[in-house]
């Protein structure tokens, strides 16, 4: 696999939202999900001893991840794994030939149930937020 | 009659340049029509490959504002161009680009990879008998693959394809439907020798659907779709190697 060649992965120009574009972005969100899942794991290592302090440590993370910042993040975060989750599930009916030669349909069809996810989510965590 | 500027890529690997020309164009002149018309009349050393002029030979396929396509079939009142300098439409010419394709010298490059990964695949009809007379085939039977046997080897699906620009070994677009265009054909047996080979890594699993290919083929072949086909029966061949240990015959 060439480094130069692989540039042509991020090329946009010329090609079409519901191929080479999103072909892209799944990447991207991909990238983005496996980079949050290190945060993450780093961040809960953290925790680790926590009992000592009576629970203290993991009071001060919760009101860090809390606040409206990391919420924003949160949404942002939702948006990404909805687009893969979305993406990768027509991926999957595509390698077994379903949709295929309706690939613009197929892939709007599936951005749109990824939107009223994430606006669903985005709702329920927002309400949550709001209601503390 | 309006007169463009084609910004060509000449030279070879070692050395090599951009160089501007002028040329008058009509409304429905095409990409390869200016080509012609600075071979003929603005420098005779423009190399390039062409000849049917009727996209039937695949021979003309290049990158025309980086997007690979046929120059005989490419208008340029039906594209945008590039940019716009000092009031003129600026078309960029390059030759096809990609692992498959080492670049000889201006608009030419070699086939060669291409062409062995075609015929690695066996891109023709097999069979176990030795049958006299025709092979009878329904309309019905011809429909299912008669689409693919549109594919003039031009390459533009190769040149376009992510995968194929950053891995020399995937098989690419091209030579993946070809094989799924004869396990298709009802006159053939050969189905398991090409599904042992498109089943490698290197094969049909390679393919991540961009569907560039698809975008970018001059004859709506749409290699996409053949290739995601072409993965259910390796996902049935290799079923059948793991449980029932048949291989490709």
């Amino acid at each position: 696999m060439s480094l130069k060649g692989s540039l042509f992965w991020i090329k946009i120009k010329g090609r079409q939202i519901s191929d080479g574009i999103a072909f892209l972005f799944h990447r991207l969100t991909g990238l983005v999900i496996l980079l949050y899942l290190y945060i993450h794991f780093a961040a809960l290592s953290q925790l680790i001893g926590s009992q000592s302090t009576g629970g203290q440590n993991f009071q001060n993370f919760l009101k860090t991840v809390e606040s409206p910042p990391f919420v924003a993040l949160d949404i942002l975060l939702f948006l990404v794994i909805f687009y893969h989750g979305a993406n990768g599930i027509r991926l999957v009916f595509s390698e077994f030939g379903i949709g295929t030669s309706r690939r613009k349909l197929f892939f709007w069809i599936m951005m749109i149930l990824g939107v009223i996810g994430w606006i669903l989510l985005t709702y329920i965590v927002v309400k949550a937020f709001l209601g503390r | 009659m309006e007169n463009i500027i084609l910004r060509i890529k000449r030279g070879d690997p070692n050395h090599w340049e951009y160089r501007d020309y002028d040329v008058p164009v009509e409304k429905d002149s095409t990409v390869l029509d200016a080509l012609y018309y600075v071979r003929d009349n603005i420098d005779h050393s423009l190399s390039f490959r062409a000849s049917c002029r009727m996209e039937v030979c695949g021979s003309c396929a290049m990158m025309v504002n980086s997007f690979p396509t046929t120059t005989c079939s490419t208008l340029f009142s039906k594209i945008k161009p590039a940019k716009i300098e000092n009031g003129k439409k600026v078309y960029i010419i390059e030759p096809l680009r990609g692992e498959s394709f080492k670049w000889i010298r201006d608009l030419v490059v070699d086939f060669d990879e291409f062409f062995k990964k075609h015929e690695s695949i066996k891109p023709y009809l097999i069979r176990k008998d030795n049958p006299e007379g025709q092979l009878i085939q329904s309309p019905k039977e011809l429909k299912k693959y008669y689409p693919l046997t549109l594919c003039i080897k031009c390459g533009a699906c190769v040149a376009a394809c992510p995968i194929s620009n950053s891995d020399p070994n995937y098989l690419g677009p091209a030579a993946l439907t070809a094989a799924y265009r004869f396990n298709a054909d009802s006159r053939d047996q050969g189905k398991n020798l090409r599904l042992a080979i498109v089943s490698d890594p290197e094969g049909c699993w390679r393919c991540h659907f961009s569907s560039e290919c698809s975008n970018a083929c001059p004859k709506n072949v749409d290699p996409a779709s053949a290739i995601q086909k072409l993965k259910v029966q390796s996902t049935g061949y290799e079923l059948k190697r793991i449980f029932l240990g048949k291989r490709g015959e």
